[in-house]
């Protein structure tokens, strides 16, 4: 058990450092930087001569890290270890760290609310559908979820956006709550963050709860053909006891795995929603480091979300062997040979396809 | 759906563990019941935010005198903000400027010379000096009075950040309470003095910025800007640049809590989405605000057009662009207005001067003739109250710039290139071109091709490239349009790799000569010499070019010699006669749109200035028009 | 094979919504291959051909710069389809090839191999993706399948890898091996029919999957907007303000139902494949 438990948490942490240093020089090899982004703007905005731009920017920027490559990394991969992440290039002053800790709660409110909605709506849906599969219900509900699982996220953001906050002013057109209400524990602005919050969470649910759904459903499905589901048959049981008893615990088990997994990846699947809403989320700030070349902000949110996938799949490691003994100690699992538990779910984001 | 199966497998290893058959009744119960309570909150958040929108917008459609708010829209949002303006103030709230603090006076546009006085009451030129006395009645929103103190500090940590004005002065002392005095460098022009003051120079409170303001600070951007003016490349290696580069860091590092103002309004809050302001009674001229509230919406290009056409938004100005439907569909609306304010930025089409074919000077020319300018402009913004038209001579200076400086027998003696692909043939003719089977072949034998370079955010100017492609595809040149995401479009730009590209957004200044300056063939675009880009080609044209009325001169180092050095006067019109001829034949690039500021605005609750009022196109950025027209009483709530 | 396809079709006419969906895709892939044969976008015209409504020369209207919609749809599916279908090419191909390797040869091929699909697996895609785009910005069809496909195979390389082990372990291979038969042999003629029914359905969402990344990544305006195709259609449609006039809504929807169409088509299609090769699912 114990050496289990070591190799897993030692895989997990060689792969957050080779991730770290990917990520760290393929940021480092993207052509133009933050000071060609900063007299871009400089330059639109009108007033400023030439010279004056690249006197400013260079003022601002003096300090770019100007030290051999394999020297900044090592600086890197210390200061990480430190929890230290760096200064953020577009905004002087502010630490990487602050700024992830201000869009990091976002995030998982918006995106851990609509993982729990579609969860919860996917699975009752599901075991219905597979309740009752000759129904004209289910056949229809099928046709439904199935529809809605295939349609881009961002396509419901936007039909969302026009028919909910432009033509009917129902819900506000973006951002996290209303500017000017006191942040903190106080109804006003608690309120305010709901409402804001509806549209992303839904663009998020209304695509992801069909592919609940349906996975509980096939899930189901395939627990009703199994042996000791139709022995129960065989013995006469009732088809209701059958449904809770054999079939309904058998095939949610596999649902709970996979939604501890796709916690984990959560902050990359916010990327388009956020930008759509202006939600200053994860997704929105790489985004924005991504356009303005703020490498060390975009760093800062690869590693996050890297070591938020990396953390939910370990958990999800250490809790395997509590539900199935044979993981931890092989010589009494059927092949012999040990393998990841991990390798029957190579899907584990229900929501965007295999891309996401 | 690949891992049903997968799902399968696992679950043929699965057995049913003994122990969890009783609870599983109460399991799946649970199961449903958490359900249940997803879609009932969901229902409930549902309706109270129906509930609570509505009463938002009625409290907006019954505003009354007393507590009006203004919804201004403008399409630069912010992904994040800091309340220090000396970070980048790329990230200090645009909504700040004029609203919350009071620029020092506003340029009454395009001239050059004559400003609105705003916390600048009044200012007088004697000699080398310039005098500005501020206005004695402003306070700061903190309770204590503007004195010559803030706007002195507020100068020396702006020459951390190398602002203009310290390229201007020797030094800035003050005269009493309200008064401070500036002193011009020899040769300079008091004129350039008061524009660089007045355009770029915001006074912020000494109470909350005068600690990083030591008399060491002072000391080191004096000796710094006077070695600067003689020995720029010692200076940067000097000890006070060193010193001030520390400072800086030092200041950027402060993250103030709120925005302390001298303007009208106060800041309440701000989010990725909007900012909140509300009139501050402290306000020296608060009599004549009347418009209680403002909120700022900061959106992408599209979501401004639909806040104006859904009602939300009473205003917008400053890099609006409505797409010709939107403009249609808003003029249908009876309270809605939209002007069109010639004269902010222009559009070039640069070729790659330095690389085959378009090193010719024919071929550049019969470029000019083979892009379908009108075309290009009137399909993607319109021709009425267009967010650009086509200019009238392809010389580098928008119209208005152009007629300011430009007699009309200079202009008319200009090319102005129409459409015209005969005349295009015979000038790739010349240059060695011929066209075979319906397709132009280079000199050295291979089809000739274009890819038109666009830089993928710049969304409207991608419709004018998609008609150029067309019409040079049908003239017989393979064409393909490419648009490449923003900061890798600046450096393909720098490294001069591109063919043909789009150059935006400068040349919008009354000022010929920086409009020169800026342009693609200007130092930051072409031979760069400092900077980021040092040492790259860019545009690749000259570096000696033959200048008429210059001579041969090295177009970088004298445009940039010349804005320092030349005001509005007769020298000035003499060299944008030279530089218009030069650009209009030896078309370095070629100037295909001249933008407008659209302003739209809706009458529905505010009281506006007639169309035709001066004060549209005096006062060019929108939160300055808003207080200005107040104070002028030309702008109010119904 | 015949077996194969008598049942596939069995299986489609009993489920109309698959059927549907195997019509669909075909309908799609015809148009890919020969739409652009029969029409050709028209040069601009003039500003008053803007947004018209539809009529019989343009069966759903015109574009903000007066091109028919219906010929724009026509043109741009075969650059979309293209690039989903090189991307799940190569997803699937890449994974499958580690995958049966990984597992049949074991020791430290094995590890190393896990340990980068471990990787691939960890690293956000699409972020990583949108990057990767920005940086490169190709407008090639194959650069953007590969960029697309960066992460993608991992899952499935697993997943072969888990089924070449149970294989591995079966009986026929045993006796595969026992009487010495080469190893491409082991794998071509015995391992890849086995996890063949994964593949073919990876394959299908690889494609849905690839095509989702792709018209996001236009949307964003990640990758080059060159030429026509329906992620670039309602990228400009946006910048237009499509959505906001009613007239050009037509603009804005068309592209957008164009995509959701087809991904549903291939999701449907697959349910089939789903149920063809997993008989658990057939007990009705």
């Amino acid at each position: 058990m114990i050496s289990y438990v070591g190799k897993r948490v030692a895989t997990a942490v060689f792969i957050i450092f080779v991730v770290v240093s990917l990520s760290f020089f393929m940021v480092r090899l993207m052509p133009g930087n933050v000071m060609e982004f900063l007299e871009n703007q400089l330059a639109r905005q009108g007033d400023l001569t030439t010279q004056q731009i690249q006197q400013q920017v260079n003022a601002i920027y003096g300090v770019l890290p100007s030290a051999p490559v394999w020297r900044q990394y090592l600086e890197y991969i210390g200061h990480i270890c430190q929890g230290n992440f760096g200064t953020s290039i577009s905004h002087p002053g502010q630490s990487v760290a602050h700024i992830i800790a201000n869009a990091l709660p976002w995030t998982i409110f918006s995106v851990g609310v609509s993982l729990i909605v579609s969860f919860v709506v996917g699975i009752a849906v599901g075991t219905v559908m597979a309740a009752a599969q000759a129904s004209r219900f289910t056949k229809f509900i099928t046709l439904v979820v199935s529809f809605l699982s295939a349609v881009p996220n961002y396509l419901i953001a936007i039909l969302l956006i026009y028919f909910l906050t432009d033509t009917h002013r129902l819900f506000p057109q973006g951002g996290a709550y209303e500017a000017g209400v006191p942040i903190g524990w106080n109804l006003p602005f608690l309120s305010s963050v709901v409402r804001h919050s509806v549209l992303p969470i839904a663009s998020y649910a209304i695509v992801g709860f069909g592919g609940w759904a349906l996975q509980m459903k096939g899930s189901a499905i395939s627990t009703l053909g199994a042996e000791y589901v139709r022995v129960a048959e065989a013995r006469g049981l009732g088809r209701r006891r059958i449904m809770q008893s054999y079939v309904g615990r058998n095939s949610l088990l596999p649902q709970v795995t996979l939604l501890a997994l796709s916690l984990g990846f959560m902050f990359g699947g916010s990327v388009f929603i956020e930008q759509f809403f202006n939600y200053p989320g994860i997704g929105y700030y790489l985004i924005s480091a991504v356009n303005s070349r703020d490498y060390s902000l975009m760093m800062g949110c690869f590693v996050l979300i890297t070591v938020s996938v990396v953390f939910s799949n370990l958990i999800v490691d250490l809790l395997y062997p509590l539900i199935d003994p044979r993981i931890a100690r092989p010589s009494v699992g059927r092949k012999g040979r040990p393998s990841a538990p991990r390798e029957i779910e190579e899907q584990p984001a229900p929501v965007g396809g295999t891309m996401a | 759906m690949s891992f049903l199966r997968s799902l399968a497998f696992w679950l043929d290893r699965t057995v049913t563990p003994p122990g969890w058959r009783q609870s599983k009744r109460r399991r799946l119960a649970a199961v449903a019941a958490a359900a249940v309570t997803a879609i009932t909150v969901a229902a409930c958040t549902d309706s109270a935010s129906t509930a609570s929108s509505n009463g938002g917008s009625n409290g907006h459609g019954n505003g009354s005198n007393s507590n009006a708010t203004l919804v201004m829209a403008s399409s630069s949002p912010w992904t994040s903000w800091e309340y220090n303006p000396w970070t980048t103030n790329l990230n200090f709230p645009g909504a700040a400027n004029g609203f919350v603090y009071l620029p020092l006076a506003i340029q009454k546009w395009p001239s050059l010379t004559s400003f609105t006085p705003q916390l600048a009451s009044s200012w007088s030129v004697h000699g080398n000096q310039l005098q500005v006395n501020l206005q004695p009645k402003a306070n700061w929103q903190d309770g204590k009075p503007v004195t010559s103190t803030d706007l002195i500090d507020t100068l020396y940590l702006d020459g951390l950040i190398q602002a203009g004005i310290w390229d201007d002065i020797t030094g800035v002392t003050a005269k009493g309470d309200k008064s401070i005095v500036l002193t011009a460098r020899p040769n300079i022009p008091m004129v350039l003095v008061e524009n660089d003051l007045f355009n770029s120079v915001t006074t912020y409170p000494a109470s909350v910025w005068g600690k990083y303001v030591t008399p060491a600070l002072k000391q080191n951007v004096n000796n710094y800007f006077k070695q600067a003016a003689t020995d720029p490349g010692g200076a940067a290696k000097s000890p006070a640049y060193k010193a001030m580069s520390a400072s800086l860091q030092a200041l950027t590092k402060f993250a103030p809590k709120t925005l302390v103002g001298d303007g009208p309004y106060k800041l309440v809050g701000m989010t990725t989405q909007e900012a909140k302001l509300t009139k501050w009674d402290g306000f020296y001229d608060a009599d004549h605000i009347t418009i209680s509230q403002i909120t700022y919406l900061g959106y992408q290009q599209p979501q401004v057009n639909a806040n104006l056409l859904t009602g939300t938004a009473d205003f917008s100005s400053g890099w609006l662009y409505m797409p010709p439907a939107i403009v249609s569909q808003w003029t249908h609306n009876p309270n809605a207005h939209l002007l069109s304010v010639p004269g902010t930025f222009q559009g070039q089409i640069v070729f790659n001067d330095a690389k085959a074919p378009y090193n010719s000077v024919k071929v550049r020319q019969a470029m000019a003739y083979a892009f379908p300018r009108q075309k290009m402009d009137e399909l993607s913004w319109g021709k009425t109250k267009a967010h650009a038209v086509t200019p009238t001579v392809p010389d580098g200076l928008v119209d208005q710039v152009e007629q300011q400086f430009l007699t009309s027998e200079q202009i008319n003696s200009l090319n102005k290139y129409p459409y015209d692909t005969a005349k295009a043939a015979s000038l790739l003719e010349s240059a060695g071109f011929h066209k075979s089977g319906g397709k132009w072949i280079m000199p050295n034998g291979k089809p000739f091709t274009i890819t038109l370079e666009m830089n993928a955010g710049w969304t409207d100017q991608i419709s004018a490239f998609k008609v150029a492609a067309s019409a040079l595809n049908s003239f017989g040149i393979k064409t393909t349009l490419s648009t490449v995401e923003n900061v890798s479009y600046t450096a393909d730009l720098h490294r001069g790799s591109f063919q043909i590209g789009a150059f935006c957004c400068t040349g919008g200044s009354p000022d010929p000569l920086v409009d020169f300056e800026q342009s693609p063939m200007g130092s930051a675009n072409n031979f760069t010499a400092t900077g980021t880009s040092a040492g790259q080609r860019g545009l690749g044209f000259g570096p000696m070019v033959q200048v008429p009325g210059l001579g041969s001169v090295k177009v970088t180092e004298e445009l940039d010699r010349e804005i320092h050095q030349v005001a509005a006067g007769d020298r000035m019109k003499e060299l944008t006669w030279d530089w218009a001829r030069l650009v209009n034949q030896q078309m370095p690039y070629l100037e295909y749109a001249d933008f407008a500021n659209q302003i739209a605005f809706s009458t529905k609750n505010f009281n506006w200035p007639a169309d035709n009022s001066p004060l549209w196109s005096t006062v060019s950025n929108g939160s300055y028009l808003v207080v200005v027209g107040q104070e002028q009483g030309q702008i109010s709530p119904k | 094979m015949r077996e194969f396809f008598r049942d596939l079709w069995r299986i489609l006419w009993a489920d109309k919504s698959a059927l549907t969906g195997a019509v669909l895709i075909v309908c799609y892939v015809l148009v890919a291959i020969f739409g652009p044969l029969f029409v050709h976008l028209s040069s601009f015209g003039h500003q008053s051909a803007a947004y018209l409504t539809p009529s019989w020369h343009h069966p759903l209207g015109t574009d903000s710069l007066g091109q028919g919609i219906a010929t724009e749809l026509i043109v741009g599916t075969r650059p979309i389809m293209e690039v989903g279908l090189l991307a799940a090419i190569i997803t699937t191909f890449v994974g499958v090839a580690i995958g049966l390797l990984t597992g049949y040869l074991g020791g430290w091929v094995d590890i190393v191999a896990m340990r980068i699909v471990d990787i691939a697996l960890t690293i956000p895609g699409l972020p990583l993706i949108i990057v990767i785009a920005a940086v490169i910005h190709s407008s090639n069809p194959f650069v953007l399948a590969a960029i697309l496909s960066v992460t993608g195979w991992a899952g499935l390389a697993r997943a072969v890898r888990s089924q070449a082990i149970s294989l591995r372990t079966i009986d026929f291979m045993a006796a595969a091996r026992i009487q010495g038969l080469p190893l491409r042999n082991i794998v071509g003629r015995q391992l890849l029919p086995n996890v063949g029914p994964y593949v073919a359905i990876h394959f299908l969402l690889g494609i849905t999957g690839a095509i989702y990344a792709e018209v996001g990544l236009f949307l964003l305006g990640v990758a080059p907007l060159s030429g026509t195709n329906w992620g670039i259609m309602i990228n400009l449609a946006m910048s237009q303000g499509a959505l906001y006039t009613t007239k050009s809504m037509l603009y804005l929807l068309c592209p957008m139902a164009a995509i959701v169409i087809l991904q549903v088509a291939f999701v449907f299609f697959s349910r089939a494949l789903d149920s063809l090769f997993n008989p658990r699912l057939r007990v009705q």
